[in-house]
């Protein structure tokens, strides 16, 4: 486990009743104490054990020159449709070692959606607009929380050694923060995370002297 | 002139309003002071004048993607430069331009390879400068990693001046003049250039370009200056005793500029062009400008 980038957590502990469902809410801030967007939270393991997982089909639009959602997390076996909004054509493609592929020029509704099979990150690109980034995450949990407004939040059941992993894109050294801990209780428990991220990368989109766009 | 100037400010401002309706046009404003500290192109001390320009300018581009790796822009610009000292050098741009790209592969690092066409008019205060400026080229480029991309390419560009060259400078009757406009001037470049992000947001931009052509200086006339110069004519622009003339040289240019994102569509830079003539009857000068500037995209 690798902890560099979480500065400080903590976590609520409560008494147990019964086994009813708790809510577990996973807030993140970064070194600044902004609440951060765009992180995906997942339960990677209770106990020790894998949890089964079922296929969601989602979508990522392309709005503006921009994948929509920017980051994405989704159990392996989902299909991902790549709608373009835009009145402009994209070519989408990814190199990722998790999923290769490419949609040639379109506009609207591509033919088909593209199957995800294996876990690991698939960065998205256009290749018509180099600044247009988006990331997929394949997770094999259904435990999953995209986090918004610094705020991630799972249904999960009391008892049980939760394996937490955190992925950002602009997380600073790691791939994917993990941190485990066992709620023990029914009520409401909070984890505090505060992790390290880089700059926006602005460079891509600038403008430039003399320069023309595309 | 006026009319001139408001024509082509309406059209510029015209043509740019639907481009900018568009998702795929963009516009760009820029602002940029430039010190240059050899406006005169002169070898003598006595020629050798300095002066500080204001640049406005609105580029407008349209883009179309016409295959899966070919895409073509439709370019306009606009520039109106403001000169703190010599006001004849005041002047506007205003010019239109084709650029067809073709990508050979998928991704960011796939090499492209460009090709384009323009031409522009340049009119100044004092108009023995006027001309049409036609210009073509290509070029290489290749991202070379995440945070480094390079450019290669060579450039032609053809300088139509207005005016036929007079007979004689009524203000310097003996003065030699040779026959020809001295701004009709033909360039060929190669040129190299880099761009090297040094963070997420900030990159150095540096180039250098080789041209092969004429160049235009204006000083008090000289012989050695008589003998080499292919075209003559005066300039009033730093006195009446002056004379523009043409020379064939061989120019290295070197730039380097520090940009800095300051804005999600804003970009602020600061950075030198260094220029090294070497021309017939060993006329050779070098000029140094400094430039500041911030560039808004819409």
């Amino acid at each position: 486990m690798r902890f560099r980038s979480i500065l400080f957590f903590f976590y609520g502990v409560f008494s147990a009743s019964n086994l009813r469902a708790a809510t577990l809410t996973v807030n993140i801030t970064d070194q600044n104490s902004n609440l951060i967007e765009n992180a995906v939270v997942y339960i990677k393991s209770v106990n020790g054990q894998s949890l089964p997982s079922t296929p969601k089909n989602i979508e990522v639009d392309q709005i503006d020159e921009m994948f929509v959602p920017h980051v994405n997390a989704i159990t392996i076996g989902s299909q991902v449709s790549f709608p373009n909004s835009d009145h402009i054509r994209h070519h989408v493609y990814s190199f990722s070692e998790a999923m290769t592929f490419e949609i040639p020029l379109y506009i609207g509704i591509p033919a088909a959606p593209i199957r995800f099979d294996h876990i690991g990150l698939v960065t998205l690109g256009c290749n018509i607009h180099d600044h247009m980034l988006g990331y997929i995450l394949v997770v094999d949990t259904p435990l999953i929380a995209q986090v918004t407004a610094g705020i991630g939040r799972f249904e999960v059941v009391p008892g049980g050694e939760l394996a937490l992993e955190i992925w950002h894109p602009l997380l600073a050294g790691d791939e994917v923060l993990k941190q485990s801990l066992t709620v023990t209780a029914e009520e409401n428990a909070v984890l505090h995370l505060q992790i390290e991220l880089r700059p926006e990368r602005m460079v891509r989109r600038a403008p430039r002297r003399n320069g023309n766009r595309y | 002139m006026l009319n001139f100037f408001t024509t082509v400010l309406l059209l510029s401002l015209l043509s740019a309003i639907p481009l900018a309706a568009l998702a795929q046009g963009n516009v760009d404003v820029s602002v940029e002071s430039l010190y240059n500290d050899n406006i005169s192109r002169s070898i003598q001390t006595i020629d050798i004048h300095s002066d500080l320009n204001l640049k406005l300018a609105a580029n407008a581009g349209y883009y179309w993607q016409v295959a899966d790796y070919t895409g073509i822009s439709l370019l306009g610009s606009f520039t109106n430069t403001v000169y703190q000292s010599y006001s004849g050098l005041n002047n506007i741009e205003a010019g239109l331009g084709l650029l067809i790209k073709h990508k050979f592969g998928i991704g960011e690092m796939a090499p492209a390879l460009s090709f384009e066409l323009g031409f522009r008019r340049n009119q100044f205060n004092l108009n023995n400068r006027d001309a049409w400026v036609y210009s073509t080229g290509v070029v290489f480029n290749k991202r070379l990693s995440q945070r480094l991309s390079g450019n290669v390419g060579l450039r032609f560009e053809q300088r139509d001046g207005d005016h036929n060259v007079p007979k004689f400078n009524p203000a310097n009757p003996t003065a030699k003049l040779k026959p020809g406009n001295s701004w009709d001037v033909q360039t060929r470049s190669v040129f190299v250039s880099g761009e090297w992000e040094i963070s997420e947001s900030m990159w150095l931009n540096s180039s250098f370009q080789l041209q092969d052509g004429e160049v235009v200086s204006t000083a008090t006339p000289f012989p050695q200056m008589l003998n080499a110069a292919t075209a003559v004519t005066f300039d009033t622009l730093f006195g009446a005793q002056t004379v523009a003339y043409r020379i064939p040289a061989l120019t290295k240019i070197v730039t380097l500029d520090l940009n800095r994102a300051l804005l999600a569509a804003g970009t602020g830079y600061f950075g030198f062009e260094y220029q090294d003539s070497r021309g017939n009857g060993n006329i050779d000068y070098d000029v140094l400008n400094i430039r500041a500037g911030f560039i808004y995209s819409f």
